[in-house]
């Protein structure tokens, strides 16, 4: 059996004592705690892996598209509110006085652009509606004149301190009229319309002017 | 090697999960073997623990880009050869009398020639033979130091020292050739004393 190499043997026998290990991990955990980096830092890290990169940079970009889709949603919104309760007006001569050709237009312009109408359902509904125009401003005339003859007998009432009541009421009475023939025309316009659109169109019609068919005008007061 | 492959991979694993306590379980098994290496390196109880220490603190700095089946050792002592080397350039630019340069500097040389050992002349010449192969091993270059000390003390294949180093099988065989050459051609007047 061949004997061992000297260098080995002295090798072997180079066995110092080691140092004391104990407290090392204390030691370690100390050194950790002192270099660990801050929140900030940690982030930094953090991004220079692409992965995380990728995934902050996808959710900010979706994150800008639905802020964009939402702010782009909540203005057409607006608009379409606004043209709605334009809408009404032009329909409605409870809300306001009827609209004129000019406002007529671009409100059926709305209400093409919007409820997607084909020509031939846009040409009918005009047709309703320009003769539903002719109708309001022919009540919006005579309930002028109510409103001039009321003023004229409160001067009298003021000036004279009496006044005919029954000729009063009366006048009450042609108001009542007038704004209930509007208000029974106004329904049927829009019964009319709807009745030419697609069940899809007439929901979202009937969305728009509900507020104004489902409250009868209220009987005046004064 | 003081643990098997599985239990480093567990522990690795835990630690890059986010339980830190495995670290203190690695630090546990592995903090002799690196000790040893790192005093043999340096031959200075007070840089072996300060480099063996910087070894744990930089694995856990690295846990999240080591891989689940990284070889734990291997990456221990590559970290800790390489902060051997940078420590041993540093103290050899920045000369310092260490107070335990030797290991048996602790003892006067009065008590250890009042050996009890029956010849106390023949343990002299076992220190001066241990000194001069302490000597010797710190004239390597890194490379054949390193393998010499992972192949003789940590028992590592040449495979994994391979991996510490960056080098073949056959590249580390030649080192340790070339170690153990320079070696005895340093040691030769004493082995023929």
């Amino acid at each position: 059996m061949p004997s061992k190499d000297p260098l080995d043997e002295l090798l072997d026998r180079w066995n110092p004592e080691y140092p004391d290990t104990s407290g090392l991990q204390r030691d370690v955990w100390q050194r950790i705690a002192a270099v660990r980096p801050g929140i900030l830092a940690r982030l930094g890290t953090s991004f220079r892996r692409p992965a995380y990169s990728f995934l902050v940079g996808a959710a900010c970009a979706l994150a800008v598209l639905a802020f964009v889709e939402w702010h782009e949603a909540r203005r057409q919104h607006q608009v379409n509110t606004e043209l709605a309760r334009q809408y009404l007006r032009l329909i409605d001569p409870a809300l306001g006085a009827p609209s004129g050709a000019d406002s007529m237009e671009r409100e059926l312009a709305w209400m093409r652009d919007e409820l997607r109408l084909s020509p031939v359902q846009y040409a009918r509904i005009r047709e309703l509606h320009e003769a539903l125009n002719l109708e309001l401003v022919a009540l919006e005339k005579e309930r002028l004149q109510v409103r001039q003859e009321t003023a004229a007998l409160e001067d009298e009432r003021r000036t004279e301190g009496q006044v005919d009541f029954l000729v009063f009421a009366g006048l009450i009475k042609v108001r009542q009229d007038i704004d209930l023939q509007s208000f029974h025309s106004m329904q049927r316009l829009v019964s009319a319309t709807a009745t030419i659109m697609t069940p899809e169109q007439r929901r979202r019609y009937l969305d728009y002017v509900q507020a104004a068919v489902s409250i009868p005008p209220q009987p005046i007061a004064d | 090697m003081p643990a098997d492959p599985a239990t480093d991979r567990a522990d690795l694993a835990a630690l890059r999960r986010g339980d830190e306590i495995a670290l203190n379980r690695i630090i546990a098994r592995w903090e002799r073997p690196l000790i040893g290496f790192a005093f043999r390196y340096l031959g200075n109880s007070a840089d072996a623990r300060d480099q063996v220490a910087e070894t744990f603190v930089r694995l856990y700095q690295n846990r999240e880009r080591l891989d689940a089946e990284s070889n734990l050792p291997g990456w221990l002592f590559t970290a800790l050869a390489n902060l051997c080397r940078n420590r041993s350039r540093w103290n050899h630019r920045h000369p310092t009398v260490a107070i335990d340069s030797t290991g048996n500097d602790t003892l006067p040389l009065s008590a250890q020639l009042c050996s009890d050992e029956p010849d106390p002349r023949a343990k002299l010449q076992r220190v001066e033979m241990i000194e001069a192969l302490e000597k010797a091993v710190a004239g390597l270059a890194h490379d054949l130091k390193t393998t010499l000390l992972l192949c003789h003390y940590e028992h590592l294949s040449h495979r994994e020292i391979g991996a510490v180093l960056g080098c073949s099988e056959r590249g580390i065989e030649t080192q340790l050739r070339r170690a153990r050459q320079q070696l005895r051609a340093d040691l030769g007047s004493k082995f023929a004393t």
